[in-house]
């Protein structure tokens, strides 16, 4: 008996022994983008949220059905990770969305790669938006956000008010990035757009801490977080994405927003400097600046195009949303991204033990 | 009396387990934005989607892999701590286990960053065993102290080799247990977030991944409607297969 | 077993136990070691203060979820303890069911719940009370309460064993013998659920400390903890960084468990002296 039962338990444990070998075999599919051969799988990095629907929409999948290339998504990570990518000689993502101060700082230091000519060829781009290491897509706006349903009576509000704790009761949210938070405390404390850079670190960082005694604070680091929060009142009031919170009008929901003292910056498209699959990623990123395809983002979601040629695509009241549009852009403040790419790394430690109650 | 503390048990239980049995109502929710204002399947829906799909075969894949591994190599390594292997070994082994169990996951993620960088699912194959090790050496050392070694010795007198009488004696007595470990193997493989998310590549996506990347930045209530079809049957699974402790006697 | 003795000595018992030495050491043991090499890549600086200072704050907020687990846990046990075997059986699985659901789930239920939209607030506002659990989003008590719906069902299988095997015997003497029942509870039934609160303790020490998700969600500016810091190393590529706080990371749970282990040793010394003791007179 003993030996019949054990060569069942023999055949059983060779059943398994395969059976975890074929789980090991079939986990294959998710090898890294940087290791596969074919140039017909793009990684994209992104912003998530309302923002990545509207770009697949109006650049993913219009580029699959066109090239045959998939696309595979991904978020934008922190930007340290691209000086990991370049140390390490591999990346695991082939086009990242960026803000404006990464690309130049980035671009010095050699952690991006150079882009051909031919991409921006024959498109007439924002000046500002074109670069050896990345070319802008549409330009957003970082504004303050609240809930108007649960405050029908806040109107128009702005840093100054956002700091006022007595009156404008409720958490705060910010964005978990010092470029813009920082000048929103030194505005919040009185000093004028045009004096604002060179900025005041230290005493930005002290009313950043006055504010946290007062009141509770919450970092975002996803653009969907602020609108969440606002909607499920965990923060009262917060910065946010221009085109998050649009999104959520759209579907209904009362939140407002104020363009006054909000900060206006350009979103690009840049390729880490050790991606294997380039020649492709060059020809997603040409495809994205061209005019029609902007103008579809522009439609989707209220960022500016950097495609000129894509504003006489589109109607008056899509434009009207669009941060770029004359009566908005007189109210937003430029950020300094060469202020911020030169400082940005002497800020960072402070932000990080900011970030824990160590902040002066 | 007894009523008054009926209630509050089950009140008191109640609340600590609500944040978990709230993914019902979220599951039939009828916007992303949280409004429970009506009742919709589209959650359901949106769980077909490839994105999920891929992500719910990887978790399955991985977490049956990684615990009838585990499994395969406690088994034995408990059997020899049970059958007078080297005490060494086996107290070796049991820090070991109760290592992986209690250091912080991500300390260990930082470890394996450095040695793969960002990796595929074969990575989180070895680091999935490695952390459901624990589930069935613990279970299996902990029952068969408990077992009397009568069986073994009997075995042994008529002749069996020692392996032989591992198959034939010593799992068939603790089915129970190994079980029970393979059982919270699987969860453990299940619910690893940390490693997927700091040690995958962005193309490697598990369920667990998924939902934390989705549920925080963008409040896909997907993930409400794969847990409202799994929780149920995994937690069923695992209180029968714990069993009840009961005054009358061991547990069931 | 004398006849396998001999076979225990034999190369082919290595095997039994190989492939779970090879496992661990591959698995657990290399990254580890890797972990103390990293240290050295960024040439030995560190934000010290700010590793201190979070380590901190870990700490506490461990020990204050366990304390509050464990005494819950242990309530419970005691509560139900010679009810209707339906109520107990309901209870223990309302208990364990949230570990079938995924952690950043529950996670976000726990936010769900406080949050000012959310059921809580509904039905406090159907009774006509003001509530504002959503003040406590992004605080350390939202945390703490996180991370013990996150800890309590492990604790609870624990607690509701030993509970079982109380013996009835002694209490009963007691209470006849006119005791008061805080009496009871505290010099009878606490000192033999003893070794499992202790155990309860310490593994909910361990699983709230090495915690990344709930913190990560439920927890604001004020309570960064430890794994959090490392998981915002990692992401930013700051790998020396990273290296320095996980090896500190280690260092919580280890002198807990050590500590544990310490006084388990002493708690046996002490019973075997005492017996050793009786048995004497």
């Amino acid at each position: 008996m003993f030996k019949t039962i054990r060569t069942l338990a023999r055949i059983l444990f060779a059943l398994l022994v395969v059976s975890v070998a074929i789980g090991i075999a079939g986990c294959g599919p998710g090898t890294p983008a940087s290791k596969t051969a074919f140039d017909n799988v793009l990684t994209i990095g992104s912003w998530g949220g309302a923002y990545q629907e509207a770009q697949r929409k109006a650049f993913f999948e219009p580029f699959t059905k066109e090239t045959g290339i998939k696309i595979v998504e991904t978020s934008t990570p922190d930007y340290g990770k691209f000086y990991e990518w370049q140390k390490g000689g591999t990346t695991s993502v082939d086009v990242v969305d960026v803000e404006t101060y990464f690309v130049f700082q980035a671009g010095r230091k050699g952690a991006l790669r150079r882009l051909s000519k031919d991409v921006s060829a024959d498109k007439t781009l924002m000046s500002g938006g074109v670069n050896d290491y990345g070319l802008a897509s549409c330009a957003y706006a970082d504004v303050i956000a609240w809930n108007s349903g649960r405050h029908p009576d806040w109107r128009g509000l702005t840093w100054a008010d956002f700091w006022n704790t007595a009156q404008f009761k409720g958490a705060r949210g910010l964005r978990d990035l010092p470029a813009s938070t920082l000048e929103a405390a030194l505005l919040a404390k009185g000093v004028s757009p045009s004096r604002l850079y060179p900025l005041d670190v230290s005493s930005a960082f002290a009313a950043l801490t006055d504010l946290r005694k007062r009141e509770r604070i919450a970092l975002w680091s996803g653009g969907s977080q602020p609108i969440e929060w606002l909607l499920n009142g965990s923060v009262e009031l917060t910065s946010a994405w221009n085109g998050r919170v649009y999104d959520a009008q759209k579907e209904g929901k009362q939140l407002a927003m104020t363009f006054d003292g909000g900060m206006l910056d350009w979103l690009w498209w840049v390729i880490p400097v050790n991606s294997l699959h380039s020649a492709a990623a060059e020809r997603f990123i040409e495809f994205t600046l061209r005019a029609d395809r902007q103008a579809a983002l522009a439609r989707l979601i209220p960022y500016g195009p950097a495609n000129q040629d894509a504003l006489k695509l589109l109607d008056e009241a899509t434009l009207s949303h669009l941060p770029t549009s004359p009566t908005i852009l007189a109210k937003l403040i430029q950020r300094d991204n060469n202020w911020w790419a030169e400082h940005d790394e002497q800020v960072q430690p402070q932000w990080r033990e900011w970030k824990v109650g160590l902040g002066k | 009396m007894r009523s008054v503390r009926t209630a509050v048990a089950i009140v008191v239980a109640g609340a600590l387990a609500a944040p978990a049995v709230a993914v019902f109502p979220l599951a039939v929710s009828t916007s992303r934005f949280l409004d429970i204002a009506g009742f919709s399947g589209r959650w359901f829906a949106s769980a077909a989607e490839p994105f999920w799909l891929k992500s719910i075969e990887l978790s399955i894949v991985l977490g049956i892999g990684a615990a009838t591994a585990a499994c395969v190599i406690a088994v034995p390594a408990a059997y020899a701590a049970a059958t007078g292997g080297s005490a060494r070994t086996t107290k070796c082994l049991d820090g070991l286990a109760v290592a992986t169990l209690v250091m912080p996951v991500i300390a260990l993620a930082v470890g394996y960053f450095r040695m793969f960088g960002e990796s595929d699912a074969r990575v989180l194959f070895l680091a999935d065993t490695t952390l459901c090790f624990a589930m069935p050496y613990l279970s299996l050392r902990m029952a068969s102290a408990r077992l009397s070694d009568a069986q073994l010795q009997a075995a042994e007198l008529l002749g069996a080799t020692r392996l032989g009488a591992m198959f034939a004696i010593w799992i068939p007595n603790l089915w129970r247990p190994l079980a029970l470990g393979w059982v919270l193997a699987f969860l453990t493989s299940w619910d690893e977030t940390v490693l997927s998310v700091f040690v995958a590549a962005p193309g490697t996506t598990t369920l667990a991944r998924a939902i934390w990347e989705t549920m925080q930045r963008e409040r896909d209530l997907t993930a409400a409607a794969i847990n409202a079809l799994s929780a149920p049957l995994l937690s069923t699974l695992l209180v029968v297969l714990l069993g009840v402790p009961s005054s009358r006697g061991s547990a069931r | 077993m004398e006849g396998w003795s001999r076979e225990v000595k034999s190369v082919r018992h290595l095997a039994y136990t190989a492939p779970a030495l090879v496992l661990l050491a591959v698995g657990f043991g290399w990254p580890l070691v890797l972990l103390v090499v990293g240290l050295g890549s960024n040439g030995f600086t560190f934000p010290a203060r700010l590793i201190v200072r979070v380590e901190m704050t870990t700490i506490e907020l461990a020990i204050t979820v366990s304390v509050a687990a464990t005494a819950l846990a242990t309530a419970l046990a005691l509560v139900v303890r010679n009810l209707n075997e339906w109520v107990r059986r309901t209870v223990f699985f309302l208990c364990l069911f949230p570990m079938g659901v995924n952690i950043a789930f529950r996670v976000f239920g726990v936010q769900y719940l406080l949050s000012p939209e959310g059921p809580l607030v509904a039905t406090a506002e159907a009774l006509n009370l003001s509530l504002n659990p959503g003040a406590l989003l992004f605080t350390r008590t939202a945390t703490t309460i996180g991370l013990i719906h996150w800890t309590f069902p492990v604790v609870v299988p624990l607690m509701f064993v030993a509970a079982t095997r109380l013996d009835e015997a002694t209490e009963h003497a007691a209470l006849l013998l006119g005791a008061p029942q805080r009496a009871v509870v505290f010099r009878v039934i606490l000192p033999q659920l003893g070794p499992a609160i202790a155990t309860s303790f310490t593994l909910s020490f361990c699983l709230a400390y090495g915690s990344f998700i709930t913190p990560a969600a439920l927890g604001g500016i004020n309570d960064v903890t430890i794994t959090r810091l490392i998981g915002s190393f990692l992401a930013d590529g700051r790998g020396a960084d990273a290296s320095a706080a996980a090896v500190v990371a280690l260092l919580g749970p280890t002198v807990f468990v050590l500590l544990f282990w310490l006084a388990l040793r002493a708690a046996r010394m002490s019973t075997m002296s005492t017996r050793h003791l009786s048995a004497e007179r």
